[in-house]
């Protein structure tokens, strides 16, 4: 009889993920010949669920005008400046450029503190070892 | 801040720029800080498993319209149960049926 991939022991080896050609891959280990094969249908139930925790991007600007970037509202300048910063270059205005690139990177090393900080004002973060 | 603002806040100090121009370049200067900033943003996303199939898109789960949007995958569940990564080498010629 065919164990269900949910009532495999658990944390488990059985199933895995991997990343490869910029796709997920997530499937059973095949212990004999050392590779990854897909879950069969026998082995899934209609309730069975994948989930991805993932660091992304923000989603691009479209026409609507309206929308915010989904960073925190603290760096939203810090876009800004960027642009104005490639703006100023093109225009030729050297200390308008420079400028704007130091208030860009000031975002960035205040995006990046924010990032080491945890809400309760610690600077831990538990870092996860990939191989 | 809106992007209307910003746009408004770019055109006081350069008028002859027009609105898509200065879209293209945010979304350009949204790119290079996501780059910069790996972590600022963090997501889950949802999908079903397909039988016979271990190969997906980031764009299969749902929320996520474009794979680029994924900078990094930091964890992966099943069930609301953690998976282990693979560490091993994956056979070069494997390739997904599905």
């Amino acid at each position: 009889m065919t164990t269900k991939a949910s009532k495999f022991e658990w944390p488990t080896n059985d199933i895995v993920w991997a990343i490869r050609d910029y796709k997920l891959i997530i499937g059973e280990y095949d212990y004999q010949e050392n590779k990854i094969t897909s879950l069969v249908a026998s082995e899934l139930e209609g309730t069975d669920e994948l989930q991805i925790h993932y660091e992304a991007k923000s989603a691009k600007f479209t026409t609507d005008i309206n929308l915010s970037p989904e960073y925190p509202s603290q760096f939203h300048d810090g876009i800004m400046y960027k642009v104005l910063e490639q703006l100023s270059v093109k225009a030729g205005d050297a200390n308008k450029a420079s400028y704007y690139r130091a208030e860009y990177q000031n975002c960035v090393n205040m995006a990046k503190k924010y990032i080491n900080e945890s809400k309760d004002g610690t600077n831990y973060v538990i870092t996860q070892h990939s191989f | 801040m809106k992007q209307k603002e910003m746009i408004e806040m770019i055109q006081q100090d350069y008028p002859d720029i027009g609105e898509t121009q200065i879209r293209a370049m945010l979304n350009r200067a949204m790119d290079k800080f996501s780059e910069e900033t790996k972590g600022l943003l963090q997501k889950t996303a949802k999908m079903a498993p397909v039988a016979d199939k271990r190969r997906y898109s980031f764009s299969d789960f749902t929320g996520i319209t474009d794979s680029e949007e994924v900078l990094k995958v930091t964890r992966v569940d099943f069930n609301n149960k953690p998976v282990k990564r693979f560490i091993g080498n994956i056979d070069l010629t494997d390739t997904d049926p599905s």
